[in-house]
């Protein structure tokens, strides 16, 4: 039975310390043997939420911890991100169109390539604490993929 | 941002020799990559063989340069490692800016 790794990092929401941990990340899963592609959904994805949270999360000036946990299972990475800032909109949970590349758009990347990497995305809040949750599926494509059943909050 | 610039064949070869461009460094990107491709006359080769990692923030960052550069000049791009491939790859962005395998690819072809 293939044993899961747990992996935990906490940072301060600041650029510089989000380009540490996603660097820290990396070369830890290199030492777990991680394929290439894989570690790439996990660094675009982790990118762009821990961007998030700097920029809408925490107010300017004031930046607040983050809690990264990620379980490394054969199939997938399955990962969880807890915050004190404010409540992400609710319908960014929603999987959204890609940005025309004809346009020549500057933005609007970053919640598309959270959906077209992740799959059971959910966010849930407690009183203070923000969590967010999703899986990476590993070695695929999200499409070649079945979803997963729910699973036990 | 380290970058440093070039003549070469008709172009103005730019190469990113900083690891990421990302949040932290999209703005310092774009304002290295104006002052680095000037006013001269050539298409822009930008080569990433250095970079390690783009995000979404470094992505809209290389769309603004090249939409700075037009119509006049075309921004090219060469080197991408596997990583920014993905990224260009799943935003369809690889569409509409040319990418090339490597340097002399992408200076074989007439520049204009």
């Amino acid at each position: 039975m293939a044993i899961d790794r747990f992996l935990t990092f906490r940072l301060d929401a600041r650029d510089g310390e989000v380009r540490l941990t996603l660097a820290r990340m990396t070369a830890v899963l290199v030492g777990l043997g991680i394929p290439p592609d894989d570690r790439a959904s996990v660094e675009i994805v982790l990118a762009e939420i821990l961007n998030n949270i700097v920029e809408h999360g925490y107010a300017p000036g004031d930046p607040g911890p983050i809690w990264i946990a990620l379980i490394v299972e054969p199939a997938a990475v399955q990962v969880t991100i807890s915050d004190f800032g404010r409540p992400l909109p609710a319908a960014l949970l929603n999987p959204t169109e890609p940005p025309d590349p004809q346009s020549l758009p500057e933005g609007g990347f970053g919640w598309f390539l959270i959906h077209s990497l992740t799959t059971d995305l959910r966010a849930g809040r407690t009183r203070t604490l923000n969590r967010l949750s999703f899986r990476l599926p590993r070695g695929a494509t999200k499409s070649d993929v079945p979803q997963s059943p729910p699973r036990q909050q | 941002m380290e970058m440093t610039g070039r003549l070469e064949a008709g172009f103005c070869v730019i190469r990113v020799d900083a690891t990421r461009i990302d949040a932290a460094g999209a703005l310092a990107f774009k304002d290295r990559l104006r002052d680095l491709a000037g006013d001269a006359a050539g298409d822009v080769v930008l080569d990433l063989g250095a970079v390690q990692f783009v995000d979404s923030s470094g992505l809209g960052a290389i769309v603004a340069a090249m939409k700075a550069l037009a119509p006049v000049r075309r921004l090219h791009l060469v080197g991408l490692t596997s990583t920014v491939e993905k990224v260009f790859r799943l935003t369809r962005m690889d569409t509409v800016i040319p990418i090339h395998a490597d340097l002399a690819a992408a200076l074989s072809r007439r520049a204009g």
